[in-house]
């Protein structure tokens, strides 16, 4: 009998501990997501700073119409039998293809920038993490998350925030039909090179992702459901930065981490645990409409 | 040989014996718990407070962290773990907010709008009462738990 009540003390103990073990690891994990998530609206939030994304989608849709009617005015007046405007107006239209290339190394410029300062928000939170050490007791001890890699992309079906505008009749019905803007809310889609009709189609004029600004409302930084994204490329791996492929604006960014959990006084069952969380940029500030 | 007697009666002090320590041992088990589950409200309450002082105006996160605390104290109707408050100020640490400027043809100081960064840092605290621990670590209950958490503004200003 004896023996019973001392298998039975045992037993409750053994399953006592090992719910509060499990508890501890739970309760830990969702610290840890809590501190990436912060991570990630922290450094979601830098890619759009000072409107940045959303003025430069408004200068690729500006310059894009400034070459189209650059383009028509010079057909124009060599058919209404005003030839005498042609080298101006020539003079105009290489100008204004000439701002496309600003605008496009202005576009890079951005992309870069922006790709260093996530590198550097990721490098940083590793340096502060490892300086902070972790969470111990004596059944459990993990390490403060470490991130491991950061990817930059969008979130699926958010469109730019430019309007195609109707002013422009006939660039509005060609940007229609070749399915550059959006049906209902007429706003051009991201990821979408929008290439002019003709002769000017060797030029490249990308739309970047950002949430429209809608009713004086601007869509804050946000986490999101890491289905939603969708990934242009890495710029952070194994912990180190790495050369990144990006080619568009990215508005969204994942951020994968991992932390360490051991259980017992020896420390030697040393297990990984992996975190992501997703952050989204703060959307335009401003309607050109 | 023991009589049958003799050995009803011994078994019968050993469940005794094994009863006076098997229900304390239990005891223990489950006060911890519920002082390892005070603990992890608490966070929680401190992490969701931390967030809604984080998104929206900072002149209005204190009231949003407050409504959070409130809805944790309405919940707890039990007396294991209550009394959730919220310790002032709620820290907001600006780092970057759009600056107004004079329009031209009003005059006037207009502001363009744009996100407001920094972070929001919110302090709880909760009462634990637990039945059995107090009376072993020689504290009068309750046990006060503090927790702390910071979260990432996210608030755009709308333009004026």
């Amino acid at each position: 009998m004896l023996s019973l009540v001392v298998l039975t003390l045992g037993l409750i103990v053994a399953v006592g501990v090992i719910g509060i073990i499990f508890n501890s690891f739970l309760f830990q994990r969702t610290r840890t997501q809590y501190q990436v998530d912060a991570l990630a609206m922290s450094v979601a939030s830098t890619i759009n700073a000072g409107n940045r994304v959303g003025q430069l989608n408004e200068l690729e849709a500006h310059c894009r119409e400034l070459v189209f009617v650059s383009r028509n005015r010079t057909e124009n007046y060599a058919e209404d039998d005003m030839s005498f405007l042609t080298p101006l107006s020539n003079q105009l239209l290489e100008e204004a293809r000439a701002g496309q290339g600003l605008v496009e190394r202005e576009r890079q410029n951005q992309i870069q920038l922006i790709t260093k300062e996530v590198r550097q928000a990721a490098s940083g939170y590793n340096l502060v993490t490892n300086r902070n050490g972790g969470f111990s007791l004596n059944w459990l001890q993990t390490t403060e998350p470490k991130v491991t890699r950061v990817d930059l992309g969008r979130i699926d079906g958010i469109e730019s925030n430019v309007r195609s505008q109707p002013v422009i009749s006939e660039l509005a019905d060609f940007d229609s039909r070749q399915g550059y803007v959006h049906g209902a809310s007429k706003l051009f889609r991201a990821h979408t090179n929008a290439k002019l009709p003709g002769v000017d189609g060797d030029l490249d004029f990308k739309f970047s992702a950002l949430p429209a600004f809608v009713g004086r409302t601007c869509a804050p930084p946000r986490n999101a459901n890491p289905d939603v994204f969708v990934s242009y490329g890495s710029v952070f791996e194994n912990g180190q930065p790495v050369p990144s492929a990006v080619q568009h604006i990215p508005n969204a960014v994942q951020i994968f981490s991992s932390m360490d959990v051991s259980i017992g006084t020896e420390r030697l069952n040393k297990k990984s645990v992996d975190l992501n969380s997703v952050g989204t940029a703060s959307g335009a500030v401003s309607d050109t409409e | 040989m023991i009589p049958m007697t003799r050995r009803a009666g011994q078994s019968l002090i050993e469940v005794t014996v094994g009863i006076v320590i098997l229900i304390p041992a239990s005891l223990i088990l489950v006060d911890l718990a519920v002082v390892v589950y005070g603990v992890q409200l608490n966070d929680s309450a401190c992490q969701n407070a931390a967030r809604a002082a984080a998104s929206g105006s900072p002149s209005e996160s204190q009231f949003r962290a407050q409504t959070v605390v409130d809805r944790m104290n309405g919940r707890s109707n039990g007396s294991l773990v209550s009394g959730f408050r919220l310790l002032l100020p709620v820290e907001m640490k600006i780092t970057g907010q759009p600056t107004s400027q004079r329009d031209f043809y009003t005059g006037k100081q207009v502001s363009q709008g744009g996100l407001i960064s920094g972070t929001a840092t919110v302090t709880t605290e909760a009462d634990v009462r637990p039945f059995l621990v107090h009376i072993i670590c020689g504290q009068k209950p309750p046990f006060t738990m503090r927790a702390r958490q910071t979260f990432p503004i996210s608030y755009i200003m709308p333009p004026s």
